[in-house]
């Protein structure tokens, strides 16, 4: 086996137990991309001496005094929204084609900093507006088990890099879902953290109210360790939470081996807040925390099943989706979690409200891109023209739509009726959610209502392709976390997502429930064809 | 149809995005669609509802106020199309 095809966290020990070296590691990826990139098309920027020096620095801490950290020699690739210092940062999109930023996103910073290597920038579609990478200016990413269909997007090449094991591990970014759509396609985990959980600074803005950054990985810890380094505020982002991070990834390890009916699920819960409500960074409180010492408030995981994310019809859930996603509920509940049906009345808004408020946002956002300060310029006349023939040129389609729906619901004598309507109903949403999570613990849901499709099925009509997210845009709208699962695979072997939902701050008890999820099942363990 | 190509035209100089005549049309037609899905919304009574323009209650820390280096002159200089004597060159604006 490839050294790269290992866990981040079989990565980590070896690199610190000196059985192989992060240079070893990294050869090893950059074997793997130069046999099956071409025909994956995930990478759009690996630079063999920008990692090669990364793992030399990781080497140096191994050998000598410093703690390497816990992700020490790990891979990770980069979707290309994050500012990555000495690496281009494109954004899939032509108008920051040559784009090399003189500083890294936080999230990237913490992960080096965590002993993580950047692997390289994974493909995705332009300014993270699609649900399928067929936006991408520069090539489309293709799903790793059906080169003929899509890995889903916006964050396609970080999700399929993972599924073709690259790395064990990448950075995606969810607005509407994509970091949970792409997950559930390719067959790999994938968390949206909650709104703040992660800094958003380095990360070039979309829509900045529904931004939310995460990891990928192939099963619970490495997506605990992941988001135990990149978790926690960061004074450059105003809208981070200064709040405690708890301790993930001992709270994962415990979990597997603790059924959901039996063991101290709402004690943990229970704890897990106090830690989090702490003062400091709080994560050694959090593992502590873990432990789930007393009893005093045991209980089985209560889950709820929203109806509404089972309907059939048009726009309804696959028949496949549904019957994996519901045998896996069904595992959960023969593993002791009460399990409930609830309601979510307002999720038939959640796409209106969606392409309402994402593009309204991406059109003041997506104005820093003039062609004066960095990027494409193309020259006209006088600044105006020069600004219309520079956006002309630099955006595609789908980016230059969502700027002219979003001028079009702020523009005068529309504001009221569209924009101010959508974040009226935005409210309704997020209440549907605060109103479930005083019932249940955590929410089970399809991730998506379809399992990969083909490339070229959905571009000619946008409203298709916005339908792909339907399952996944109240929890950005609502700013809770989410998570998916892979639970099983469809007659034609296509990967099917499952998605589990939490209050706010609640990822702890997504990735307890992913983590004995996989104790229980082997889905996670398959991997696609060479 | 409730979006014209007048109505884009309009828009698009808004937005400072150039289209030709082809891309006008299209434009319009994609706009349509995609907001006749919004109709949905006129149904909702949202007259007593408050607007959400951040989902989670958020304190916002203002930072400490001290000096802190920024991007270097250079640095912020070196992706511009075009720049002299430590300035951003724009095309003649008066």
């Amino acid at each position: 086996m490839e050294l790269c095809e290992l866990s981040a966290a079989e990565i980590a020990d070896g690199v610190r137990a000196r059985k192989f070296s992060t240079s070893e590691v990294v050869g090893s990826f950059l074997a793997c991309v130069e046999k099956a990139d071409p025909g994956l098309g995930a990478m759009l920027h690996v630079s063999v001496g920008h990692i090669k020096t990364q793992a030399r620095r990781v080497d140096a801490k191994v050998y000598g005094r410093d703690d390497p950290g816990p992700l020490a020699g790990v891979p990770i690739g980069i979707k290309d929204v994050f500012a990555t210092r000495g690496l281009p940062t494109t954004c899939g999109s032509k108008i920051l084609e040559g784009w090399v930023p003189s500083y890294d996103a936080t999230v990237v910073r913490r992960l080096r900093l965590a002993g993580g290597v950047v692997a390289g920038k994974t493909n995705c579609d332009e300014f993270a507006m699609g649900s399928s990478t067929e936006n991408s200016a520069y090539k489309p990413c293709r799903n790793p088990w059906d080169k003929s269909r899509v890995p889903g997007g916006s964050s396609g090449g970080s999700a399929a890099g993972v599924a073709a094991r690259y790395f064990p591990g990448a950075l995606g970014t969810d607005t509407g879902g994509s970091i949970r759509q792409p997950a559930a396609l390719c067959g790999v985990m994938g968390l949206k953290p909650t709104y703040g959980r992660c800094s958003r600074y380095g990360l070039v803005a979309y829509a900045s109210s529904l931004d939310h950054p995460g990891p990928f990985a192939r099963n619970a810890q490495d997506l605990a360790l992941l988001l135990q380094a990149m978790a926690g505020y960061d004074p450059r982002d105003s809208t981070s939470a200064p709040r405690a991070v708890p301790g993930y990834r001992r709270a994962v390890q415990l979990q597997r081996e603790r059924a959901l009916g039996r063991g101290l699920w709402g004690d943990v819960y229970a704890s897990s807040e106090a830690a989090a409500a702490g003062a400091g960074n709080g994560t050694g409180a959090g593992e502590a925390a873990a432990d789930g010492a007393g009893s005093a408030a045991a209980r089985p995981l209560r889950i709820g099943v929203p109806k509404e994310y089972f309907a059939t019809g048009q726009a309804g859930v696959d028949a496949a989706v549904a019957a994996a996603v519901r045998a896996a509920i069904d595992t959960l509940g023969a593993d002791g979690a009460e399990v409930t049906e609830v309601s979510l009345p307002h999720t038939d808004y959640a796409l209106a409200v969606y392409y309402i408020l994402a593009p309204a946002e991406c059109s003041s956002n997506l104005a820093r891109f003039d062609g004066i300060r960095y990027g494409l310029r193309v020259k006209g006349p006088d600044l105006l023209a020069t600004y219309a023939a520079t956006r002309r040129a630099g955006f595609g389609a789908e980016v230059r739509r969502r700027i002219m729906l979003g001028t079009y619901v702020l523009s005068a004598g529309y504001y009221d009726a569209f924009y101010r309507r959508a974040q009226k109903a935005r409210t309704l949403i997020r209440r549907d959610f605060e109103q479930a999570f005083g019932k249940v613990d955590v929410l089970v849901t399809p991730t998506s209502p379809v399992t990969a499709f083909k490339l070229g099925e959905r571009t000619t009509d946008p409203v298709s392709m916005y339908l792909a997210d339907v399952y996944t845009m109240a929890a950005d709208l609502a700013g809770v976390p989410g998570l998916s699962v892979p639970c099983g695979f469809d007659a034609a072997g296509l990967p099917v997502g499952m998605q589990l939902m939490g209050p706010h701050f609640g990822e702890m008890d997504l990735l307890r429930v992913a983590a004995r999820y996989e104790a229980l099942t082997d889905w996670h363990t398959r991997r696609p064809p060479a | 149809m409730r979006i014209t190509p007048d109505e884009v035209r309009r828009i698009a100089a808004l937005a400072r995005i150039q289209l030709d005549d082809a891309e006008v049309q299209k434009m319009a037609a994609d706009m349509d669609a995609i907001l006749g899905h919004f109709e949905t919304l006129g149904k909702l009574p949202l007259d007593d509802v408050e607007p959400t323009a951040q989902s989670v209650a958020l304190d916002l820390p203002m930072r400490d106020d001290e000096r802190e280096r920024g991007l270097a002159v250079e640095d912020a200089l070196r992706p511009a199309p075009e720049s002299r004597d430590g300035h951003f060159v724009v095309p003649k604006v008066l």
